[in-house]
């Protein structure tokens, strides 16, 4: 079925099966790879993405339920030809990804994060930091460095917006 | 068999057009909300939808909503525990549910997970149950016959069932307005505070908590537990041997003991029946020697 969605800023239809992983239309149909499987049952995050600027598990996202929604996915922070976003700096700096594969789900809930910051004028902390991410699991970094590199980009002030906001 | 993900789906835009396909095919309809535990159940082949889905999430305008009506606080099936944990009104009239809302899941979860999907799927580990029953919540099921109003502590006869029938769509969540001041506790034991089953949930409110001369006495109070029993389940013999008794060490005991003949904890891959009974047990002397006097 023909399901209409705001993709990174762009009017995206596409044709899937309404109950259909998100996850494997991002991957499969419209080639976006930056969005990783893990676990496919909602424990990992590595499949995180933003729907109207939430961040949820694309492996639980029936297609159907994007219809009419806006969808950010890890392409739309940067591109690779131009800058990172500041948390994607941020994690470079403090070695924060290592093996990468929890980096693009623990770059969307680290955003969601950040923005919402922004939107209440609040403090990071190394509580509110984990609660953030609770649902990204990284095996390499025990979490230390990751937090870190999420505070280094909140004092930054402003997370890299996506490119159409 | 047809490829579950192919199968055709229904997506009404308005809350009486789902009432009336309810109506007329409610027995071959799947109802889809927020779909974070048919999606896990789907990828694991354990959901074979047969019939059709009936996918709620475009209902939202009337079916996601904190608010006051008739003294009630309201909330609509497709609120979300993300939409709980913020919510001012709930933070202050229902803090043990806020409390729940924060341990289910993770943010992602949390984003997508709606109260309406916690209490239609009926685990008795579900996190949201112990704190509505010891909130006395009541749950409204709508057909195209209209509306009908239960006690949440009436809605599950056995394991992972309800009452509600095929025809009818559960719409809302209602607590009373607290007319006095209350204590509140939520305790949810699992492995980890997030992503985690519970091993055992224990969700109290007690008010009129007076001083007498012999010791505090409660005036009223209301437990409800989860993973412990077939079923979320409400403590109402329990509740009865406290309510207006004086608090003393062997009337705590006498509760314990209660609370171990209601609950019928059983042993399974996340503990054991023992620990669960203890842990319970525990988890009320917890709350009842905290108490506060009320000046
Ligand atoms: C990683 C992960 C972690 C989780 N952690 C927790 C946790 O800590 N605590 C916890 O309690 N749960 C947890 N869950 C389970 C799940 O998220 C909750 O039960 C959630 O509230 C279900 O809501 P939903 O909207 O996603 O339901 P759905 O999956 O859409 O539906 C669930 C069931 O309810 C029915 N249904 C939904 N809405 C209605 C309605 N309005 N009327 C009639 N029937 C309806 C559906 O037909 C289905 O049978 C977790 C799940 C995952 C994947
Ligand atoms: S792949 Fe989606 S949460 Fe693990
Ligand atoms: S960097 Fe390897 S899992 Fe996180």
């Amino acid at each position: 079925m023909k399901i209409t969605f705001e993709l990174n800023g762009a009017l995206t239809t596409v044709d899937s099966p309404p109950l259909a992983r998100f996850l494997d239309v991002l991957r499969d149909t419209l080639g976006l790879t930056a969005t990783k499987e893990g676990c496919g049952e909602g424990e990992c995050g590595t499949c995180s993405i933003l729907v109207d600027g939430e961040v949820v598990n694309a492996c639980l996202l029936p297609a159907i339920q994007v219809f009419g929604r806006s969808v950010e996915t890890l392409e739309s922070l940067s591109d690779p030809a131009g800058p990172l976003s500041k948390l994607q700096e941020s994690l470079l700096a403090t070695d924060g990804a290592q093996c990468g594969i929890c980096t693009p789900g623990m770059v969307m809930a680290g955003t969601a994060f950040l923005r919402q910051l922004k939107a209440t004028g609040a403090q990071p902390c190394d509580r509110s930091i984990r609660q953030a991410i609770a649902g990204n699991l990284c095996r390499c970094t025990g979490y230390s460095k990751i937090i870190e590199g999420i505070k280094m980009a909140a004092a930054q002030g402003t997370p890299q917006e996506s490119a159409h906001d | 068999m047809t490829d579950p993900r192919k199968i055709e789906v229904f997506s009404p835009e308005t809350l009486s057009a789902a009432v009336q396909v309810l109506a007329e095919v409610g027995s071959e309809a799947h109802i889809l909300a927020g779909g974070t535990d048919l999606m896990v159940a789907l990828e694991k082949g354990f959901w074979q939808p047969k019939g059709f889905v009936l996918n709620i999430s475009r209902i939202e305008p009337e079916l996601r909503y904190i608010r006051m009506e008739d003294g009630d606080v309201c909330m609509g099936a497709l609120t979300t525990f993300a939409d709980i944990a913020r919510s001012d009104l709930l933070n202050t009239e229902a803090p043990s549910l806020v409390a729940a809302a924060r341990e289910i899941g993770a943010q992602q979860i949390q984003n997508r997970a709606t109260i309406g999907g916690n209490i239609m799927n009926a685990s008795p580990a579900g996190d949201s149950m112990p704190p509505l029953l010891a909130l006395d919540a009541r749950v409204v099921l709508k057909s195209n016959e209209g509306p009908r109003t239960l006690p949440l502590f009436s809605f599950y006869p056995a394991y992972r069932e309800t009452v509600s029938q095929p025809s009818e769509l559960l719409t809302e969540v209602r607590i009373a307005r607290r007319d006095s001041p209350t204590q509140d506790y939520f305790r949810k034991v699992a492995p980890r505070r997030a992503q985690a089953i519970s091993k055992v949930i224990l969700a109290a409110r007690a008010w009129n908590v007076e001083e007498t001369e012999e010791g505090p006495r409660i005036g009223s109070i209301r437990l409800g537990v989860g993973s412990v029993a077939p079923t979320p389940l409400r403590l109402f013999e329990t509740e009865r041997l406290l309510e207006k008794a004086v608090l003393t060490p062997s009337l705590m005991g006498a509760a314990g003991h209660m609370l171990e003949t209601e609950i019928s904890p059983i042993d399974d891959m996340r503990s054991t029946a023992e620990y669960r009974r203890q842990v319970c047990r525990r988890l009320l002397d917890d709350f009842l020697s905290n108490l506060l006097l009320e000046s």
